[in-house]
């Protein structure tokens, strides 16, 4: 078999077996999704006034950081905040 | 008196490094200059472009014996982590700990994107026999498609060691230019329409999932390629570090100092390993080329097949992530979501293109282990260590 030959032929069996384990792994993967489903985390309960106090507190904080970062309040916005 | 004078002058003369300087040397020396130009002033993979290329200076400057073998060069002494194959999984562990395998995972069919980019390894690997490099050297050179700078060195330095330095060096250069190189083929590959396409948001994937994965595709992969064991085994350990959450301070470690205490070491024996014997050479130019055609073919196939899959979904799929399938973790991802995001600026790929990218890692490690199944041979330097093992311990028989 000349070179050129042996090379086609070890990137056709090289193809396949990247194929055939990436593949399995593929399977593997599903299989570990479907027994184990991703389960949400229980939600907080929140009363009215906790939220209230939630959206006075985002506000504040959202006019500080932009005051202290010198950019309109439209500028910036504030994704998330959590209470510890 | 005066010609003692002119003795000892000459003498200092001599011993000197200018008496020494050959051009070869001077020539090596604009190329450290080059690549270290490259990483200061034009920012390209700064973190490993800089260490070459000062080790390449070092290794250079004569009569300093930094990369003898026979002296005991600093160097040389770095080198042997690349030779009995301790530096690249390292860097493989940093990885691991760093990536978060999670767009994978919630989209799994996205590893034949990885699986498919791979085909710029194999055309490499023909354009290398092609022009006269034998099938350990062509696949040494050929890995540079799979943009996996620590698996091109792992693998030279097994089947190739003398091309390591070109090797690597290529194998660095044109993944810092992965958002010059990968956009023009995209956007050649792909209709507007296509570059359009939005993807559905990626499903989140519970923890369990994302701690047994690196355990059950450790025993799965090795088991089928045993050679992948030192790459993917420290890939998926880093990971595990991460997702366990259990071992805050190993995973810390990982993705911080230890991967860059690892960088440092090997950036600097690859550099080590450009000497002007090594390197001036007209097989430099070939895997500087073929490093190139690696690169642009490895980014085509993962769009085709990016394209194969957006047919067979029905239109489910942007086959800008396919480019993502060469590694260059995250470069190539953000080149997908550059591309898409010049077609419609609310379209967001770059968790899509995740997936693919990480699954080019494992690609990668793949290809490379089935190369070495192929051709590589029992290392002599592992037997020789177990034996002085063994006859310091009279436990081990």
């Amino acid at each position: 078999m000349s070179p050129i030959e042996s090379s086609v032929f070890v990137s056709c069996i090289s193809l396949v077996v990247i194929f055939t384990t990436l593949s399995t792994l593929i399977f593997v993967i599903k299989a570990l999704v479907k027994w184990m489903p991703y389960v949400p985390p229980p939600a907080k309960p929140a009363s009215s006034s906790d939220n209230a106090e939630t959206s006075e507190h985002i506000a504040v904080i959202h006019s500080a950081l932009a005051h202290y970062l010198k950019k309109a309040p439209n500028e910036i916005q504030i994704t998330n905040i959590r209470s510890l | 008196m005066e010609s003692y004078l002119a003795q000892s002058f000459s003498k200092i003369v001599g011993m000197t490094g200018f008496v020494a300087m050959t051009p070869g040397h001077f020539l090596m020396i604009a190329v450290a200059c080059l690549l270290l130009y490259l990483a200061i002033w034009k920012k390209f993979e700064p973190l490993l472009l800089l260490p070459i290329g000062f080790g390449c200076l070092l290794a250079n400057l004569p009569l300093s014996n930094m990369a003898s073998d026979v002296e005991g060069g600093l160097l040389n002494i770095f080198y042997y982590g690349v030779k009995h194959e301790v530096l690249p999984p390292l860097i493989f562990l940093g990885v691991g700990a760093l990536t978060d395998f999670g767009p994978l995972l919630a989209n799994p069919s996205t590893l034949l994107l990885g699986a498919a980019a791979q085909i710029g390894v194999y055309s490499t690997l023909i354009g290398a026999v092609l022009l006269g490099f034998n099938l350990q050297e062509a696949s040494a050179i050929g890995i540079i498609g799979g943009a996996d700078g620590p698996t091109s060195i792992f693998l030279a330095s097994k089947l190739a060691p003398h091309l390591l330095g070109p090797i690597a060096v290529a194998a660095y250069s044109y993944m810092s230019l992965v958002p010059l190189i990968q956009p023009p083929i995209m956007r050649w590959l792909t209709t507007p329409e296509e570059r359009k396409i939005r993807m559905e948001q990626l499903k989140p994937i519970s923890q369990n999932v994302k701690i047994i994965f690196p355990i059950a595709s450790t025993i799965l992969c090795t088991l089928m390629l045993p050679g992948v064991a030192p790459l993917l085994g420290m890939l998926m350990l880093g990971n595990l570090f991460r997702e366990s959450g259990v071992t805050g301070r190993l995973h810390e470690t990982s993705e911080t100092h230890l991967i860059n205490i690892v960088t440092i070491l090997l950036a600097l024996s690859v550099g080590g390993s450009m000497t002007a014997e090594s390197f001036l050479k007209l097989e430099t130019v070939k895997i500087i080329v073929l490093g190139l055609l690696a690169f642009c073919v490895a980014t085509a196939g993962g769009v085709l097949f990016g394209k194969i899959m957006c047919k067979f979904t029905g239109g489910k799929v942007n086959p800008l992530i396919g480019s993502a399938g060469v590694s260059a973790v995250p470069m190539a991802a953000r080149v997908s979501q550059k591309v898409g995001a010049e077609e419609d600026h609310n379209n967001f790929l770059l968790m899509h293109a995740m997936g693919p990218n990480v699954a080019g890692v494992i690609g990668s490690a793949v290809a490379a282990g089935v190369f070495l199944s192929l051709f590589g041979s029992p290392d002599p330097v592992s037997h020789a260590a177990l034996q002085a093992v063994s006859l310091a311990n009279p436990l081990i028989p």
